[in-house]
């Protein structure tokens, strides 16, 4: 299946601008279960030249500079992405230390993922509170991915997604305490107590069709990156000189893309 | 001998002095004869002298500290520490090896991955440590280690053992330096006798590897943090000596591929940058970092090869003392060679096997956590409390720590006042790549503690250090980079480069002097005043004169309320107080100290920049100013107390220093742009408090003999005017003087030419037109001055006095404009970054056309 993502960033400043320096991670990249056949980067205003590049994770960076002086930046993201049927296959996976075993016969880098995505990371610090997560859903010898899944429902069961209680910085301990907070959160306490239960977890960022068509077949995923933990695979990051205080509107449309494709 | 460290193991650490046979050996001889012949006497004389030469270097203190009990003194051991040919010979072939070997395994974790792969270096092991970059790995580049330096220590065997790796930048080779000059200069005759061999070899040897990896197009900066920091004065005299521009991370930018300094003429290419900082948090973009400071795209300038940083970005991974245990054998992979010197014995927690062995060893290891620097710690001084928690994060990130056997480290001659001592240490050796292989400076920095039982305090609590000497094997060729003349390569002469915040330093320096210097100068005119007063009435307390002066004196240093505020009129009745505070208060805005604390704060942010005979000075006005605030008084007005006299002299002595600070930074300071933003600072600054002066003296009083001469005075002119006029002092003449004559440098329209032909001067002054602000607001002063009418503002008509209020107003608000517009033109290029807010998608629709 064919998707067609647009993502739209666009920051807004109380005054002008001398500088700004960004990062982004955004364009998805090829995986197993998908192919990219388009992707572009489009920066209002220009600016003075775009870089792309790949980080140590296999991911697409893209990196620019406004030299200008500018009062707003729009970034826009178009990327058409063929999707195979594996997506929808979950297999319950191997037991805890078979599971590890059989990461020591895969490829090079994958293996060397693994081991960075067992200890701690910036965002996903090692502490008691995983070890409280982790009494809530034992471990009973169950395969991985089946044992992730468990985890991921209580998380989704027991916590209340609530936007604005947490910021970037909300330590995962108060997260856990009042259970409530975002998807990122929430993604860090189940990585977090896997990591801790033994089984290497990476963090991916991307787009999920959340309403699909009557009649179609079920959800649809777009992987756009991975890395340790968010800090790695922020989809924006910029640094702006002068500008006073800034506004930001984001937003992502993910289509289908069909005989009757409309152009955007 | 008493040894300095009380060792309660019982253990016998060895004696660097001595041979296995129990003989001294033959490079302590002399050393130790000269030493132990000296008098209790000539120790003082030669500690003295020391800390004289420390201090005038500024080492002594941390120029910034301000806070008492901040500032440590450096201490500099009058022994120096003696490595004998043999011992040097076996020290710097296997700390080149152990380079060799660094550089190979920092190539392969940078690129490849091959070792990480394969199970030789255990992954975990490199990716816990905070030295690892994950933006510096580029497998389609080869990473290089062009320095490397290590702490060695000798173990009571005799053996010796690398404690600690320190691969970012070679950590205190600036006091290795200094050190190196104090002593020989301490001990001229013993140092030539001893056969030292000279450090200067290493700094050489560094200035041509950056001649060598530069290109044409940017020059050679030296990234250091800036004067808050303890070791900010390592790093200026490192810069001075070295020849390259010291820059903070705010003065360099990045665009597109390349980087860029900031300064006075916009921005100059760097193609290299010589770090002293960390680089965990020096690219707010990259990975992990998340401070809002730094060099931003740093990392991705590197990556794109459009700028090199010496050492390279990620090398702080090789500080890991885990690797201890993986280099004998990856000295045999990748060098074909066998390991020549042990790391301390290290146990990796993260490795089950020898975490089991540990934990049940733990009373006779030392723990430390990977990241750190030293800093070892000893479960046997541990509470109950701070055990637990040890072995709790143990359990939490096995991969963090290592225990490391214990290495009771050998002991050396030393002072301890004038007592004899023996002292523990440990040797920090710094090495640079040559042709082939790397070359070790032969001395370093031999650093002093008495922790026991192998433990190692951090590089800030340590209690001193010693000139480290290598004897040499043969006679000794003197070298020195600031006699020869062609310094390997005119590169470093490329860096007279400006940058925005050295030049908006050197202005505040500027203005800074004249303030001191206009304070000074009216508590001066104020205390001969207060003399006179048994003699003549007219200039005692309550007399026009006198409040006319005290007026002044609050106006212009901006000690409001003072006595022109509320509560002018009780403190002009009762002034005492009010001028205690002025002499002696060093936390109120304006005093007399403040303002010599504010001078010495704004010369040491430019210190790299400043000669060794100013930096005297600059010290004496320290001492001036501490002077001051020790010798606080609790009266003025005691008869016969000679506290007025004392008073006079210790102003008169301020001047003095000033005078000479003014003059050396006229004689002894390169006239080049910097010295054109210190100028304009000074007569900017002169220019507001002469016209604030003239203004609050003139304004309320009707002008006597008396207030005309004290005003003569202080502008220094009673000279030029008894030359000139030959006459009674009278208002019109005396203004003129002091306000219109061009040629008087104390006077208003002196200030202004000097002004209006400086800015001329400044950078990038061609490309712009005479009538941008700058040039407009000097133009409009001098003319102000020229086209006066002296008639209608310098009589002694009511109508003249208020034309003469508006006309100095007017210049007072001139200066403000000026310092402004200056700000605006020239050092705004440092505007502050805010990191933009990142937030994942949060809505997401789904359609289907």
């Amino acid at each position: 299946m064919k998707l067609r993502v647009r993502h739209l960033t666009r920051y807004e400043y109380a005054r002008s601008a001398s500088l700004s320096q960004n990062h982004i991670c955004l364009q998805p990249k090829n995986t197993l279960t998908q192919r990219i056949l388009e992707s572009r980067v489009d920066v209002n205003p220009e600016p003075d030249g775009i870089h792309f590049d790949s980080d140590i994770y296999g991911n697409a960076t893209t990196r620019f500079s406004l030299n200008q002086r500018h009062r707003e930046c729009e970034i826009v993201v178009t990327s058409l992405i063929e999707t195979s049927e594996l997506t929808s296959i979950m297999p319950i996976g191997l037991p805890l230390s078979e599971n590890l075993n059989a990461i020591q016969t895969v490829a090079h880098q994958d293996k060397l993922l693994a081991t960075d995505c067992l200890l701690e990371s910036p965002f996903i610090p090692i502490s008691e509170t995983l070890d409280e997560l982790l009494a809530e859903v034992p471990y009973v010898g169950q395969g991985v991915v089946e044992y992730a899944n468990q985890m991921m429902s209580h998380i989704f069961n027991t916590f209340t997604y609530k936007p604005g209680f947490t910021t970037l910085v909300t330590p995962l301990s108060e997260i856990y305490k009042e259970r409530k907070g975002v998807c990122q959160d929430f993604a860090h306490l189940a990585i977090g107590a896997l990591r801790r239960q033994g089984i290497p977890t990476r963090y991916v960022s991307g787009y999920l069709e959340t309403l699909p068509p009557p009649g179609k077949p079920d959800a649809q995923y777009i992987t756009t990156a991975w890395g340790r933990d968010y800090g790695d695979v922020t989809p924006i990051k910029g640094v702006v000189y002068g500008g006073g205080k800034h506004t930001l509107k984001v937003e992502v449309d993910v289509m289908r893309a069909g005989e009757s494709e409309r152009e955007f | 001998m008493s040894r300095a460290v009380n060792n309660k193991t019982g253990v016998r650490q060895h004696d660097e002095t001595l041979a296995a046979d129990g003989s001294l050996l033959p490079g302590w001889q002399m050393v130790k004869a000269e030493l132990d012949a000296l008098s209790d006497v000539q120790i003082l004389r030669r500690q003295k002298e020391i800390a004289r030469q420390l201090r005038s270097n500024g080492v002594a203190f941390s120029p910034l500290s301000n806070a008492e009990g901040d500032a440590r003194p450096w201490n500099l051991d009058l022994a120096p520490f003696v490595i004998e040919p043999d011992d040097w010979q076996q020290l710097t072939r296997a700390l080149d090896q152990r380079a060799r070997l660094k550089e190979a395994i920092l190539a392969d974790i940078y690129g490849k991955q091959d070792l990480l792969a394969s199970g030789s270096i255990p992954p975990a092991m490199v990716f816990a440590h905070s030295g690892y970059q994950r933006d510096a790995v580029n497998p389609a580049q080869s990473i290089t280690l062009p320095m490397f330096s290590a702490d060695v220590s000798r173990s009571p065997s005799g053996q010796w053992y690398v404690v600690d790796d320190i691969c970012q930048y070679p950590a205190g080779a600036g006091y290795a330096l200094e050190n190196r000059l104090v002593i020989s200069r301490t001990l001229p005759r013993l140092f030539k006798a001893a056969r030292v061999s000279r450090v200067a070899s290493f700094f050489k040897q560094l200035q041509q590897l950056i001649a060598e990896i530069a290109t044409n197009d940017g020059r050679c900066v030296m990234l250091a943090p800036g004067t808050a920091d303890v070791h900010y004065f390592e790093y200026a005299y490192l810069a001075k000596y070295l020849g390259y521009t010291l820059v903070q991370v705010e003065d360099i930018t990045i665009r597109g591929d390349h980087a860029y300094l900031k300064t006075v003429s916009g921005l100059q290419r760097v193609s290299i940058i010589l770090r002293f900082v960390d680089d965990t948090n020096i690219d707010p973009l990259a990975v992990g970092q998340t401070g809002g400071s730094g060099v931003t795209g740093l990392f991705q300038a590197v990556k794109a090869g459009g700028v090199k940083v010496i050492n390279p970005l990620g090398t702080g991974v090789l500080n890991n003392p885990a690797l201890n245990i993986c280099l004998p054998s990856l000295c045999e992979k990748l060098l074909g060679e066998s390991l020549m010197m042990q790391g301390a014995p290290t146990y990796w927690l993260g490795d089950d096997e020898q975490r089991q062995h540990v934990l049940s060893h733990v009373q006779d290891l030392l723990f430390r956590d990977i990241d750190s620097t030293g800093q070892l710690h000893d479960p046997l001084l541990m509470d109950e409390q701070s055990l637990d928690a040890l072995k709790c994060n143990i359990e939490l990130f096995p991969e963090r720590f290592v225990a490391q056997e214990r290495i009771d480290r050998s002991l050396a001659p030393g002072f301890s006042g004038t007592e004899r001592v023996l002292q523990q240490i440990t040797v920090r050796m710094f090495l640079v790549r040559g042709v082939d292989g790397y070359s070790t400076m032969p001395g370093g920095l031999c650093l002093l503690d008495t922790s026991e039982g192998g433990r190692r305090p951090s590089f800030t609590s340590l209690i001193g250090s010693k000139d480290t000497w290598v004897v040499a094997d043969g006679p000794v060729k003197a070298t020195s980079l600031l006699a020869t003349p062609d310094r390997g390569s005119s590169y470093a002469m490329l860096s007279g480069e400006l940058p925005s915040r050295v030049a908006e330093n050197l202005f505040w320096m500027g203005r800074n002097a004249e303030r001191c210097e206009s304070c000074a100068r009216l508590l001066s005119a104020v205390f001969q005043a207060l003399q006179q007063h048994d003699a003549e009435a007219e200039t005692g307390i309550g007399s026009p004169m006198l409040n006319a002066l005290l007026r002044a004196t609050s106006e212009a240093s901006g000690t409001l309320p003072g006595f022109v505020g509320r509560g002018g009129k009780r403190r002009l009745a009762n002034p005492e107080k009010e001028l205690l505070s002025m002499l002696h208060d060093p936390y109120r805005f304006g005093t007399l100290p403040a303002a010599l604390s504010a001078l010495d704060r704004s010369a040491a942010t430019v210190r790299d920049r400043i000669s060794d005979e100013l930096l005297h000075v600059l010290n004496r006005l320290d001492d001036t100013r501490a002077q001051l605030v020790a010798t606080r008084k609790s009266r003025l007005f005691a008869e016969d107390s000679g506290v007025l006299d004392d008073v006079t002299d210790q102003l008169q002595n301020t001047l003095t220093v000033l005078s000479a600070f003014a003059g050396l930074a006229h004689e002894n300071f390169n006239h080049g742009d910097g010295w054109h933003f210190m100028m304009l600072g000074r007569r900017i600054e002169r220019l507001a408090s002469t016209a604030t002066i003239v203004k609050t003296m003139l304004a309320k009083e009707r002008d006597d003999t008396l207030l005309l001469e004290t005003m003569l005075r202080l502008f220094d002119s009673v000279m030029t005017y008894r030359s000139r006029y030959r006459s009674q002092i009278e208002v019109q003449p005396v203004l003129e003087l002091v306000l219109l004559d061009e040629y008087n440098p104390r006077s208003l329209a002196y200030q202004l030419s000097e002004i209006d032909k400086a800015i001329d001067l400044l950078p990038n002054r061609r490309v712009v037109a005479r009538t941008d602000p700058l040039a407009r607001l000097a133009i409009s002063g001098i003319s102000r001055a020229r086209l006066a009418n002296p008639h209608s503002l310098l009589t002694n008509k009511r109508d003249s006095r208020q034309n003469l209020a508006k006309f100095l107003t007017v210049l007072q608000q001139l200066s403000g404009n000026m310092s402004e517009v200056l700000t605006a033109n020239y050092f705004a290029h440092i505007e502050a970054g805010q990191q933009l807010s990142d937030i994942a998608p949060s809505r997401t629709t789904a359609g289907n056309t």
